[in-house]
């Protein structure tokens, strides 16, 4: 697992992900997302931001593999996804991490077994698991922890479990959609901590929110969305041009 | 990596057992219930085949001699009939040993009888057949024409209404197992169907995990099908148990009977055929399984 996360390149002159025209429709005449084009560079850290109905999250599930454009072209990692098999999206997607606002926890599973699921997925033996899931657990400040069951945690303990699930297959890109929404502020700011660390060390990470103050304490990269739209862009620690849209 | 792979996949579909084990013990059960039944009508089919075919290959053509026949004629055509190909053996029965045999059977009448003329019975053959000729209809008519054509012949008894009557009931068991058979598989598919969705509806939440954490399709399907498998295998082990403690029961009562009426002892189920059906109860666990799952992929 260290091999891989040395092997990671930080190349800033391609994108890991590009947006080009991307639409995505749920009704025809009221589009979830239009026309947005953007890219995101490896080891960015960028936040979505936007109101509720902006379209963030449909943006986070184009960006995640689960849905895909209904016109428009978005390619992750120099593969253009939309003509992928579900097979190579399924792979595609273990080099990606997910964090959700509502953690997405299996509430009758250890802490082990949850965080475990990535490695389990891409065929690790248990006792490499093991070693891996104690280290992320310890980056989380949990360790020692494997064995207790999630469903008796805190809200922000979850985040951290949810986190630890997120960094323990070493992804080359994070997307945490509002991961810090239902957090107290201690449990948010721990939550950008770790994934602040986590993109100095060479992963993208693209944080979905609605909160300014959250934005304008730890400055990064915005792209701005409102209403479907893409309604600016800023580089790090620069109001967009149209705000962040809250 | 794909050993890891597939120990992950087993851990998995032992665990749906684990995380519901009642849940799974009624199905065991329930489907288990179906399989004794069945596996209980093809032990029963088998033992009433079984016993037909002995009573086939018993089977004897009587030769009834004309009056005038003496015992000479008796003894001689015996001899004939005992060069027959096909013949397994011959009996003959003079007047006096159907009347003694007639007396015999009227127990404490038998005076009565022993004062019946000799007359009034003839000189008869009884013929054992091998059972090649015995379960050839048309060959034994042929024999029994043949032996009508002897001059001191004056009737010939075949039995073939008495066969056909136990090839129907022998047909209608043949049956009555495909039909169960049948009937227990669709039974058993749809057992394993609905407690395989209802275990993908109670894990809908981890499945969506799997599929976000980058499992594919067949990564998510393969447990809940080895879990459907599993289960039927159990539930068919668990009836062939049954169906043995039964067996041993039933041989008891039914062992010292069958001998009676012409029959052995009791058989049962070969390997071969419990190999069979435990591969039948697998196939049944997996296509039930299979069709629980028809919507899981849908969902990206």
């Amino acid at each position: 697992m260290q091999s891989r996360r040395t092997r990671k390149v930080v190349n800033s002159t391609k994108p890991l992900i590009s947006l080009n025209r991307v639409s995505r429709f749920y009704k025809p005449d009221k589009p979830a997302l239009f026309d947005i084009s953007f890219d995101i560079f490896p080891g960015e850290f960028v936040y979505i931001a936007g109101p509720s109905g902006a379209g963030k999250t449909t943006l986070m599930r184009l960006m995640h593999l689960a849905e895909m454009p209904d016109t428009g072209a978005l390619t992750f990692a120099g593969h253009d996804v939309s003509n992928l098999r579900r097979s190579a999206v399924s792979v595609l997607r273990r080099s990606m991490g997910v964090v959700f606002q509502d953690f997405k926890l299996i509430d009758d599973l250890s802490i082990f077994a949850n965080v475990g699921l990535p490695l389990e997925v891409a065929g690790l033996s248990v006792s490499a698991m093991r070693s891996r899931v104690e280290e992320v657990l310890e980056q989380v400040g949990m360790p020692g922890r494997g064995a207790d069951l999630t469903a008796f945690l805190s809200g922000g303990e979850q985040q951290r479990v949810a986190i630890a699930r997120a960094l323990v297959g070493s992804p080359s890109l994070i997307l945490a959609d509002e991961p810090t929404g239902s957090l107290d502020a201690y449990s948010a700011n721990f939550v950008l901590d770790v994934l602040e660390q986590v993109s100095a060390s060479g992963t993208t990470v693209v944080f979905a929110t609605h909160d300014r103050m959250l934005m304008a304490a730890r400055p990064h990269r915005v792209i701005a969305f409102e209403g479907g739209r893409l309604v600016g862009m800023s580089s790090k620690g620069t109001e967009t041009a149209a705000g962040t849209g809250t | 990596m794909r050993i890891n792979k597939v120990a992950h996949i087993i851990r998995r579909a032992f665990g749906g057992f684990r995380r519901r084990p009642w849940f799974h013990l009624l199905s065991v059960v329930t489907l288990g219930a179906a399989f004794l039944s069945f596996a209980a009508t093809l032990t029963a089919a088998v033992n009433m085949d079984t016993l037909l075919s002995r009573w086939v290959d018993a089977a004897e053509l009587t030769v009834y001699l004309r009056s005038d026949a003496g015992d000479g004629d008796l003894i001689k055509l015996a001899a004939a009939v005992r060069e027959i190909d096909g013949v397994e053996g011959v009996e003959a029965v003079t007047p006096e040993d159907a009347r003694d045999r007639f007396s015999r059977d009227l127990g404490s009448y038998g005076e009565m009888g022993a004062s019946l003329p000799l007359t009034a019975f003839p000189g008869s053959l009884d013929i054992r057949l091998k059972p090649a000729l015995s379960r050839n209809t048309q060959a034994r008519t042929d024999l029994a024409v043949r032996l009508e054509n002897v001059a001191i012949v004056e009737e010939v008894q075949v039995y073939d209404e008495w066969f056909e009557r136990l090839s129907a009931v022998s047909l209608i068991g043949r049956l009555a197992v495909w039909g169960l058979g049948l009937l227990t598989m669709i039974v058993a598919v749809l057992v394993v169907a609905a407690t395989i969705r209802a275990g993908v509806n109670s894990r809908r939440k981890e499945i969506e995990v799997l599929r976000f954490v980058g499992a594919t399709d067949r990564y998510v399907r393969l447990p809940f099908l080895l879990e459907g498998a599993l289960e039927a295998v159990a539930a068919m082990c668990l009836a062939l148990a049954a169906l043995h403690f039964m067996m041993n029961r039933i041989d008891l009562v039914v062992g010292q009977i069958l001998p009676l009426i012409g029959g052995g002892s009791m058989v049962r189920l070969g390997s071969m055929v419990l190999l069979g059906l435990i591969l039948g109860g697998l196939a049944a666990g997996f296509a039930g399984a299979r069709l629980s799952l028809r919507r899981l992929d849908e969902a990206r």
